[in-house]
């Protein structure tokens, strides 16, 4: 395995090290040097905080995400190991006002572990922090058991979303309920071509054979979930949006935003050519598009594969997800919409 | 705490290192050795206060679940009667944290029956919560995984053992040789 590093123990701090230098008008370092914030924060009594504490590995999400208009600050873990609450809990101690903060929590078990832990332990200190649960991945857990899911890259629209609204000047409980919304808008699935390798061991993450691409995370019991031959990718998006669709039905005529994200390894050339294929099937469905997202932003390691998520915005919602934001790694959002 | 017995563990879990990552690779992400490691490394460095240490050092879901029985092993270092009750409350903690219950193939199937062989055997608690927890560990092979990673990755990682259990009967034959209680 060749990985572009000095050693396993520097590599987040190497990386945060490049982060803050590359882009020093936008994120600063906190006072503890996991701690990723805003270089020109904004009054803390005024506005609510937005931030999240995750393991490194996967970038630019979430690091690239702080800045005006999105995230206040990002405590960085070890590589694929979410911080531990003593430290997530410095992050909040150092960006948490009298607005108060949210914790956004992607659910998976260490963050949510540490997450609550240290949302527990800030309260005992009387900062003002709800945390906010993001899950979206349909594969994780089946229909009706949506809270035992896993968070995806549709996470990606609670952290724009509620990063914009907190922006305006939006309350906290009134940003929790938003969130809430939004992730009952949201549905993602996944597929999997080749391993990322961990740069902690050197190995692959999980070994498929050369023909395969797996669908979702495996989970079992789910039927048409699962390893599938490589074929044209027609059919395979196809089957993926039946899913999404079973999962959480739109109806005709309704704006849908679509983001299709790269898991690191799969080329912007494909992630188009996934994405016309999500944009015809919608099309015959006379599902309405608006305010694509299409690259790698939530990734791991160099794994090959993509992520379809669909949003059904309110029109606030709407309006915050295109909302202009100024962070090292958000892209444009868009307005253009096509029927 | 004893820093000789942290010591101890740090030198059994460099042995164990790959394996454990081996084991952790079939179910998770193959670090759970590195995990519990370099929160050894700073607990054994820090021994005032084993605890905190560890948790900030290992990071992850580990770090935080693994410190509640470090703490366990503290209170009850100089006192072994006060053994089960302390890894019962351990094991109680874990269990809320991490939403787990006995048979969901994680650290509580090795953790359970060792608070209850200790609290079962007032002679010999070290011993016979190590023992328990070897068999504990060897039993989550067959098991289809419902907390942790390993949920998420195919079949559930039927037959493989749980990392998280065989670190737990690990940490406890460690702390039953620290007692002088041979198993």
């Amino acid at each position: 395995m060749k990985k572009l590093i000095n050693s396993k123990e520097r590599m987040p701090d190497d990386m945060i090290d490049g982060f803050v230098a590359a882009y020093p008008g936008i994120v600063a370092r906190g006072q503890n040097p996991r701690v990723v914030c805003r270089a020109h924060p904004k009054d803390r009594d005024a506005k609510v905080t937005l931030l999240i504490g995750n393991g490194c590995g996967h970038e630019p999400i979430a690091m690239g995400f702080v800045g005006s208009g999105l995230l206040d600050a990002n405590v960085v873990g070890d590589v694929f190991a979410a911080p531990s609450p003593d430290l997530i809990l410095e992050g909040i101690r150092e960006v948490t006002g009298k607005a108060g903060a949210v914790l956004l929590i992607s659910r998976h078990e260490g963050d949510v572990i540490n997450g609550n832990a240290a949302a527990m332990m800030a309260e005992d200190e009387n900062l003002s922090v709800q945390p906010l649960l993001m899950y979206d991945d349909i594969s994780s857990a089946p229909k009706g058991s949506e809270d035992e899911r896993r968070g995806a890259a549709g996470t990606i629209f609670v952290y724009k979303i509620l990063g914009a609204a907190a922006e305006t000047g939006m309350r906290l409980d009134d940003l929790v309920t938003l969130g809430e919304d939004v992730r009952s808008r949201t549905r993602t699935l996944a597929a999997a071509v080749a391993p990322g390798i961990s740069p902690l061991t050197g190995a692959p993450m999980f070994s498929l054979p050369d023909d395969e691409i797996y669908i979702g995370m495996g989970v079992h019991g789910e039927p048409g979930v699962g390893r599938r031959k490589v074929g044209p990718v027609r059919d395979l998006v196809a089957f993926m949006l039946s899913e999404l669709l079973e999962d959480r039905p739109i109806a005709p005529n309704t704006p849908t935003v679509v983001l299709v994200n790269g898991s690191g390894g799969t080329t912007q050339m494909e992630l188009l050519t996934v994405f016309n294929e999500v944009a015809q099937g919608l099309e015959k469905l006379n599902i309405p598009r608006v305010s694509p997202m299409i690259g790698s932003f939530s990734t791991t390691q160099e794994m090959a594969g993509f992520s379809i998520s669909l949003l059904t915005p309110t029109p606030q919602m709407l309006d915050l997800w295109q909302a202009p934001q100024s962070t090292p790694n958000f892209p444009a959002i868009h307005k253009g919409t096509r029927a | 705490m004893n820093q000789t017995f942290l010591l101890h563990l740090v030198s059994r879990f460099e042995q164990l290192e790959a394996r454990l990552n081996q084991l952790d690779a079939a179910t998770g992400d193959g670090d759970h050795g590195g995990t519990i490691l370099k929160g050894m490394r700073a607990a054994a460095a820090t021994p005032d206060a084993p605890v905190v240490a560890f948790r900030k050092a290992a990071g992850g879901a580990s770090g935080s679940l693994f410190s509640l029985l470090i703490g366990a092993l503290e209170q009850a270092e100089n006192d072994s009667s006060t053994l089960g009750d302390a890894l019962a409350t351990a094991a109680r903690k874990i269990s809320q944290l991490g939403q787990a219950r006995a048979g969901d193939k994680t650290m509580l199937d090795a953790l359970l029956p060792a608070a209850a062989a200790a609290n079962a055997d007032p002679a010999n608690p070290a011993a016979a919560a190590a023992e328990a927890a070897r068999r504990g560990a060897e039993a989550t092979k067959p098991m289809q995984a419902k907390r942790g990673r390993a949920k998420y990755v195919e079949g559930g990682g039927v037959g493989h053992l749980d990392a998280g259990a065989f670190s737990v009967a690990e940490i406890l034959t460690q702390f039953s040789k620290e007692h002088g209680e041979q198993p």
